[in-house]
């Protein structure tokens, strides 16, 4: 597979630039996306629920 | 009509722990135990472009309208899909398939709570030491030991039912103490244990010295930036491949927990006042995160490190539970620090994954016990014990059989067959069916912001075209063997067959409750 040829053929425990690139693009993706969703969740306020459907006579 | 006459249904107690529930159905085992074999096992970096692109087409648009179908069927008193189906579309047909969320989560429910067993079998084999000092012949044999119930050359017969009927009663008292006290709880609890294990593991990990190793007669030095490497070196080309392309459709399905029935099942407790457009996304981001990050770094780098690259796929191809079971436990022995460090990092790695199971076990009881306490009027405790009962009765056929086929048989039909089929049933109905305008204007009710305008099309047209050519596939290369047991031991072939026809029998039940169901809604003047 071309991926294990280029592994192989860079120095040990090292990351290369190309690999570190894509690491942090997905990182910053994911993480930044969920901190996103969680700051704007809890920064609105969660209001007071409704009565379940039903309850109210 | 319906709106009116449903009994009142239970709410979450609160917006953070709706989320870490929603997030602990997500996260399950695939996350740390799937994934890194899926992603080594189809190029490692090469995998990761398509992952990204399916969790932008079908992931995040699946998760909407999964969140968007139960929120819709729960206002009306309807948190299963057959009611769900049969509010969205008024035709005798939907209730029926509305079985198809009924059926999945309770076979998968069975088998995964059995798998889930093994890991806190494995917690308390790391706490007390007993996988320490073996190599890989020794690991190997200590595994094989506890699935093969004819091997009894390590475990005691009994020791696999003990952990299984554990993990059956922690299960099922969870759901019998209800949505808030039981399943919000321990979402609260248990997803921040697994976060907290998992991130003192990848620091662990990120932080081993390089070792050198022999694989196949060639020495290397590796790290576990190599592993790193591995994982996030893409190669363009293998992009033209569709096996990558419907490996990684296949894994953004398996770890959201898409056409499962239990999303909708925990959706049905919103109201119209929640927030579907970023809870779905904050859901789906958090369990991102704990794949790509957390379990990314953790299995491939350590593999990689005590393996080597080649070494690592070769350990994918031996499976999940392999690397997970086998390779895991190996790594650990071989950490720094001795015993205590091996049996530490050992309780965190088989602790977080019983978390992640059993966050999302939980959630597919749900589908059922809801179907039953709304149609029956049965109470919770009621339907739980019943259906842990059920559980234990069935998970004993796993037990016994597993290395027969027994357990294969139900996680390709229900667990992975069977949710690219619910998946395209429900987006039909809601998309298509109850109308693309409709179904946008049922996300954003309650919502404090918008979806981008790209996802209309996307959700009407992209999603169910990826999931139809998925669906395909699937049928030449792997159904279509699989249903005529291609390669199947002939010792093996009467066992899938009783396999099959247990599962048959609790779909005809299935099916026969939705019927009896709505004939008593119909005789009770409710409006079915």
């Amino acid at each position: 597979m071309d991926t294990l040829a280029t592994v192989a053929t860079l120095p040990p425990n090292t990351l290369g630039l190309n690999a570190f690139l894509f690491m942090a693009t997905a990182w910053i993706c994911v993480l930044g996306l969920m901190l996103w969703a969680f700051r704007k969740l809890l920064s609105t306020p969660e209001d007071e629920k409704l009565p379940p459907p039903g309850s109210i006579p | 009509m319906a709106d009116t006459a449903s009994p009142p249904r239970e709410q979450w107690g609160s917006r953070i722990g709706l989320i870490l529930a929603m997030a602990g159905n997500a996260v399950g085992l695939g996350n740390f135990l799937r994934f890194p074999r899926q992603a080594v096992d189809n190029g490692g970096g090469t995998f990761m472009i398509p992952y990204f692109i399916a969790f932008l087409l079908v992931g995040i648009p699946l998760m909407w309208i999964e969140w968007g179908v139960g929120r819709y069927g729960g206002v009306r008193g309807q948190g299963s899909t057959p009611g769900m189906f049969d509010a969205l579309w008024k035709n005798p047909v939907a209730k029926y398939l509305g079985v198809l969320g009924l059926f999945m989560p309770v076979i998968v429910l069975i088998y995964y709570c059995y798998i889930e067993s093994w890991t806190l079998a494995w917690t308390f084999f790391s706490l007390t030491g007993q996988t320490q000092g073996l190599d890989q012949t020794g690991m190997s044999s200590f595994f094989q030991s506890y699935v093969d119930l004819e091997n009894g050359s390590i475990h005691g017969f009994w020791v696999p039912f003990g952990f299984f009927f554990a993990t059956i009663a922690v299960n099922f008292w969870v759901v019998s103490k209800g949505l808030t006290a039981g399943i919000e709880k321990l979402a609260k609890i248990g997803m921040p244990i697994l976060f907290f294990f998992a991130v003192v593991l990848v620091i662990r990990v990120l932080t081993l010295d390089p070792v050198t190793t022999t694989h196949l007669g060639v020495t290397t030095t590796q790290g576990p930036m190599d592993g790193l490497r591995f994982m996030y070196t893409p190669d363009w080309s293998a992009l033209a491949s569709p096996k990558v392309w419907l490996a990684a459709t296949g894994q953004i399905f398996f770890t959201l927990s898409v056409g499962m029935g239990s999303l909708q099942a925990y959706a049905s407790y919103l109201t119209k006042k929640d927030d579907l457009v970023l809870s779905g996304i904050a859901t789906a981001a958090t369990n991102e995160t704990a794949e790509v990050v957390l379990g990314g770094s953790l299995a491939i780098p350590a593999v990689v490190t005590f393996f080597g690259v080649a070494g690592a796929v070769a350990v994918a191809k031996g499976g999940s539970f392999d690397l997970g079971f086998i390779s895991m436990p190996l790594v650990f022995n071989s950490l720094p620090g001795g015993p205590l460090v091996a049996g530490a990092a050992g309780v965190m790695w088989f602790g977080l994954l019983f978390f992640a199971g059993i966050t999302s076990s939980v959630s597919m009881a749900t589908p059922a016990l809801a179907f039953v306490e709304e149609n029956f009027g049965w109470k919770r405790k009621r339907t739980a014990w019943t259906l842990a009962a059920i559980a234990l009765l069935l998970g004993i056929l796993h037990i016994v059989y597993n290395t027969r086929g027994f357990l294969d048989e139900w996680d390709y039909w229900a667990g992975t067959f069977g949710l690219v089929i619910l998946a395209l049933v429900e987006t039909i109905i809601f998309v298509w069916i109850f109308g693309p305008d409709n179904a946008w204007k049922e996300l954003h009710e309650g919502a404090s912001m918008r979806i981008p305008a790209f996802y209309k099309p996307i959700i009407t047209y992209v999603t169910p075209a990826f999931l139809l050519i998925m669906m395909i596939w699937w049928t030449v290369q792997d159904a279509i063997p699989t249903l005529m047991m291609t390669g199947v031991p002939a010792e093996n072939v009467p066992v899938k067959w009783a396999s099959r026809g247990v599962m048959v029998a609790i779909l005809l039940f299935q099916l026969w409750m939705i019927r009896t169901a709505w004939a008593r809604k119909a005789a009770s003047g409710r409006d079915a």
